[in-house]
């Protein structure tokens, strides 16, 4: 007890510079949007590093995993490019821009949280790998975040598992259009709303990727299922969406880059200003 | 005593006045604006607890942030100059021994002695103060010589306070 006094005596004008310094820092921290930032990447850079140590051991646990996520992926991929040498034998003239609109950058998490209202995911990739805030993150199971934060090795991603979350979203077999947003209560499901006509949705039907710069199109994100029987709040029905990504257990996803988004937003930008 | 701390809190009054109102108007060259009101701290008596300085620093490091918008610029610049000042103090060699009655002003100590005293602390208030106004790295030497150009014009600027209006200290 005496030395804990001793000590105090000491050391008070270090600790009190602590203090009053975090308070100084918390008051900067909310006087610009760039302090903010600036902040922001400081502790990413200094915190993320730590967090991928804790990741490199703890990978090996799930290698077994990964490796199943990876076999099922690569199947699906197959599929598809059987499917589409299938279509250009008969049609000749395939539309090759199509091709080249999105690009994938493999990134591993670093952490994840999914018991928070806001959920954050922190890769380690970033702006020295030519990631941008506003790019999508999928996972080969469905659509994982949208890339907030950016510091030179390292990236945020909110989650959707967010209540700032929502995306455009629409059923794949009868096309209904709506906004998947999150509640905050179960992190396996979801909350597709926004629609004022239900009758054609069945439970089972697989929800996908609507419009978007972010996400590549069709993508798969969920299934519906409950909600059918719910009443309309202000005109609009609510349904339950089960989420396919395995948002508890994330390891590989890939980061979407969109070519074209720079061009489009440029375009919508001036649309705005006329 | 009481007389003691009447002649601070009338220097602090004196010294805040005149930065808010004249000083924080100047923009020389469009980036050079002197900041004399560290001249109360660092003539803050010899005997000062450490404590007392970290707390008086924040409160009018506040108190000027109040002034000039964004809080916390100046509290954590000034927080670190107290900081330092008893470091400084004690590793700048002094021929003799410093009398309690002293202060760190101009004419109680040797010329040399202040002048080092003087550049050392601002120095480092202000490189403090103008990183966490430019939050990075990035342009260091452009940042280096806004912080030498802002020191020299408030070190001269506090050796003019000094000679005009400071009195050497009385033996109580």
């Amino acid at each position: 007890m005496r030395n804990l006094i001793i000590f105090l005596r000491k050391y008070l004008h270090i600790i009190l510079f602590g203090v009053l310094g975090g308070i100084c820092i918390f008051f900067l921290y909310g006087s610009s949007a760039y302090r903010q930032w600036a902040l922001k990447s400081f502790m990413l850079e200094i915190s993320s590093p730590i967090y991928q140590m804790q990741n490199n051991i703890t990978e090996y646990f799930h290698l077994k995993h990964i490796n199943q996520e990876l076999v099922e992926q690569n199947k699906l991929l197959l599929d598809k490019t059987t499917n589409i040498e299938i279509i250009a034998d008969n049609s000749k003239s395939i539309d090759s821009s199509q091709a080249f609109l999105f690009e994938y950058q493999p990134a591993k998490v670093i952490s994840s949280s999914i018991n928070l209202q806001n959920n954050v995911i922190i890769l380690d990739k970033g702006s020295k790998d030519g990631i941008t805030p506003d790019m999508g993150v999928i996972s080969p199971q469905g659509i994982v975040g949208i890339v907030k934060e950016v510091s030179p090795n390292f990236s945020m991603v909110l989650s959707m598992l967010s209540s700032q979350f929502n995306v455009s979203v629409k059923t794949k077999r009868t096309e209904v259009v709506g906004v998947l947003t999150w509640d905050g209560r179960d992190y396996r499901y979801m909350q597709f709303g926004n629609l004022t006509n239900i009758e054609s949705i069945n439970i089972g039907d697989t929800i996908i990727s609507h419009y978007s710069l972010m996400f590549p199109p069709d993508y798969p994100i969920g299934v519906i299922s409950g909600g059918l029987k719910n009443k309309a709040i202000g005109g609009y029905y609510t349904l339950q969406v089960k989420l396919l990504s395995k948002l508890d257990n994330l390891h590989d996803v890939y980061i979407v880059k969109s070519h074209f988004a720079d061009e489009l937003n440029a375009l919508t930008e001036s649309d705005k200003n006329e | 005593m009481n007389n003691l701390y009447i002649k601070h809190i009338i220097s602090f009054l004196l010294l805040f006045l005149f930065q808010i109102l004249f000083m924080n108007k100047i923009a020389l060259f469009g980036f050079i604006t002197p900041m004399v009101y560290i001249l109360f701290i660092l003539s803050l008596p010899f005997d000062t607890p450490k404590w007392a300085m970290i707390v008086i620093c924040f409160g009018s490091g506040l108190i000027m942030d109040f002034f000039t918008g964004v809080l916390g610029m100046h509290a954590l610049s000034l927080m670190t100059l107290g900081l330092f000042r008893h470091l400084i103090i004690r590793s700048i060699p002094f021929r003799g021994e410093i009398e309690p009655h002293l202060r760190p002003i101009l004419y109680d100590m040797k010329f040399v002695w202040y002048i080092q005293y003087i550049v050392i602390l601002v120095l480092i208030h202000h490189f403090v103060y103008y990183v966490i106004d430019s939050m990075s790295f990035s342009h260091f030497f452009r940042l280096l010589g806004i912080v030498a150009a802002n020191s020299l014009c408030t070190i001269i600027c506090i050796l003019l306070l000094q000679i005009l209006f400071y009195k050497p200290s009385k033996r109580y």
